[in-house]
């Protein structure tokens, strides 16, 4: 337990020097607000597709994590309503409504989870295979399709037409990075079935290239939310805080944990999606929501908060895990 | 032929990684205008960050001051000479500025170190020479004396006399250089250099580290832009024959004459046998040379670097 809370904090810290350095560069002038919209583009339509892609094709699976992973997004989706309906009751804009919904929904599983998983169990236990499934199908899928879709949606200037889910759909898998992807995975097969010369070095360059992509994410999504960072005003800023931390970080893990022990899964399991659960606000969340014409500022002043709100509830997580 | 497969790939991904900024920017999604975005970035951030936390937990050696003695020499002769041929075919002061950096300085952590790990293995005496060497030698050289030649060079063309002083101050007070002092104080603190080996430091500057070639990545693609045709075979055959085929003779001899063992000599001869620097191109973009020929220039050292490195690795191995 007490390794767990201990890595936990370290990462917290880490980030948060992360975003420190970047607001002091800001207010050195070394960067401008107009910085930002390229690192959410870059977040948003270069990063974030590699990560799953590579992701997808590295994915050693079992039948047994869908199940997990349905407990996991039927928690998602409990939470995100219930957030809509604060938000509704409350009558808060479209855009906060929409971060909102992202922040209060998403957690920093990949930025989190996954190294907290990994620092504890080992990076090659079978418990960081589950935990980076279920992460990318619960978590990184959902966001890149749903929560664009739901950024989008919300984000859109009252009277301007939506995103449809065709549209998103069509747009998506015809970024640069998919076809690239689609292209070196069919040329990688090829190659590799009728093991033609040259077919190592091909698959060396495919996975080096999603690697060194999928290594700068992390980076790239904290200087996006350092860009975005401004201090909120505490009256507006805390009910909305407190909205997101209580369902966010005690609902989600209380209804994860509900869902594990009625399903009667493992112990490992459970702690698994628990930890998954626990973790703040997702960093990539605030970027897509900034992308999509939600109210960025919002969310990245929430996702920083529910990281130190995190220092506190995070330890009693590990308390119930033990 | 391990390391020149690992070669091969490493300059295939850069190419594609390139290229991929170049579809991105025909698509609108970047424009030229995001370029000092990166360039800032890798500059104030990334690389300072980088040199601090290599620095700090490094233990200097005799071997690897030396090793890294006859690399800054033959760095700085080749630099010496490109300014001279600069100056024989009377390029702009922009220009030169680029030619000398790129002439001199070379893609140390972005193409030799990966190489090295692969070869020698990471964590090896090789691969700690090499790192060593590569920093005293190459790295910290072009963020501090690179800068200056950059800014020296960036400057002339707007001021008839370059200020000399506030380019040094500006230096002195530049994150690069502060890294590097930062670094070097805290290595000598045995207490706090033990700190920077800890999970925390490793993770925390780890992230800034595995930032870095996809930023400059980036930041080479922005840059590259279509130059005078009729200038480019001049730079491309004086940074060819000085950075790839005179360096790394030049290291050769020093490491004969230093009397070193055949796999420092080895280290000394790929390091030298890279590619320009695609940091340097952002160096020299940063301080007003000519960045888009230097990008152009770099595309090409990598390209020409497919047929002289794995030639150079085969002869020395």
């Amino acid at each position: 337990m007490m390794q767990l809370v201990s890595y936990h904090i370290q990462l917290v810290v880490i980030f948060l020097i992360i975003v420190a350095v970047v607001q002091l560069l800001k207010r050195k002038g070394l960067f401008k607000d107009e910085f930002q919209e390229v690192f959410d583009r870059l977040v948003t339509e270069f990063a974030l597709p590699v990560v799953i892609f590579s992701s997808l094709v590295a994915m050693t699976f079992r039948v047994e994590w869908i199940f997990h992973t349905a407990i996991f997004l039927s928690a998602l989706t409990i939470c995100a309503l219930v957030i809509y309906a604060c938000c509704r009751l409350l009558r808060l804009p479209r855009k906060t409504t929409g971060a909102l919904i992202l922040v209060g929904t998403f957690g920093s599983t990949s930025t989190l989870g996954a190294p907290l998983i990994s620092a504890v169990y080992g990076a090659e236990s079978m418990a960081m295979t589950e935990g980076l499934v279920e992460g990318l199908l619960a978590i990184a899928i959902p966001i890149s399709t749903a929560g664009i879709l739901v950024a989008a949606y919300f984000g859109a200037d009252e009277g301007a037409a939506g995103v449809g889910l065709p549209a998103a759909v069509r747009k998506f898998l015809f970024t640069p990075i998919f076809v690239a992807f689609a292209i070196g995975f069919a040329l990688s097969l090829l190659l590799s079935s009728f093991h033609l010369g040259g077919a190592e070095i091909f698959a060396g360059v495919f996975q080096g290239f999603f690697e060194v992509l999928q290594q700068s994410l992390e980076l790239l999504v904290w200087i996006a939310v350092g860009l975005m960072l401004r201090p909120p005003k505490a009256k507006t800023f805390l009910p909305l805080l407190g909205l997101v931390v209580l369902v966010k970080m005690v609902l989600q893990p209380v209804l994860v944990l509900t869902g594990a022990s009625a399903a009667g899964l493992p112990d490992l399991s459970q702690d698994i999606l628990l930890i998954e659960a626990a973790v703040p606000s997702g960093a990539i969340a605030a970027v897509i929501a900034d992308r999509y014409g939600c109210d960025g500022r919002i969310a990245a002043a929430l996702v920083v908060a529910t990281y130190l709100v995190s220092l506190v509830t995070f330890p009693l997580i590990a308390f119930v895990i033990g | 032929m391990d390391q020149i497969s690992l070669f091969l790939q490493s300059v295939a991904i850069f190419f594609v990684l390139v290229l991929f900024i170049q579809v991105l920017k025909w698509q609108g999604i970047f424009k030229d205008s995001h370029q000092p975005v990166f360039n800032r970035l890798i500059t104030e951030l990334i690389l300072p960050a980088t040199i601090f936390s290599t620095v700090a937990a490094s233990t200097i050696r005799a071997e690897q001051i030396i090793g890294a003695g006859i690399m800054l020499g033959s760095v700085l002769t080749c630099c010496f000479l490109a300014y001279l041929a600069c100056r024989a075919l009377r390029f702009s002061s922009r220009l030169t500025g680029s030619v000398v950096l790129l002439s001199g300085f070379g893609s140390t952590s972005t193409m030799a170190y990966p190489l090295m790990s692969q070869t020698f293995g990471p964590g090896s005496e090789g691969m700690i020479f090499g790192i060593m060497v590569g920093e005293l030698g190459v790295c910290i050289p072009g963020l501090t004396i690179g800068v200056l030649i950059a800014a020296y060079f960036g400057s002339r063309d707007e001021k008839k006399r370059p200020d000399l002083l506030q380019i040094v101050k500006n230096f002195l007070h530049s994150p690069l250089f502060i890294a590097l002092i930062l670094g070097l104080a805290v290595s000598q603190i045995p207490p706090a250099s033990a700190l920077m080996q800890t999970w925390f430091a490793e993770t925390l500057f780890g992230y800034f580290a595995h930032g870095l070639e996809i930023l400059v990545a980036i930041s080479v693609g922005l840059m590259l832009r279509p130059v005078q045709i009729r200038l480019l075979l001049p730079v491309f055959a004086v940074i060819v024959s000085l950075k790839m085929l005179l360096q790394p003779a030049l290291v050769l001899l020093g490491a004969g004459i230093a009397g070193f063992p055949d796999l420092y000599t080895m280290i000394l001869v790929i390091e030298a046998s890279m590619p320009s620097g695609a940091v340097a191109t952002i160096v020299a973009n940063r301080y007003g040379c000519d960045g888009a020929t230097a990008s152009t220039m770099v595309i090409a050292t990598y390209l020409i670097g497919l047929v002289t490195i794995p030639f150079i690795s085969l002869v020395m191995i």
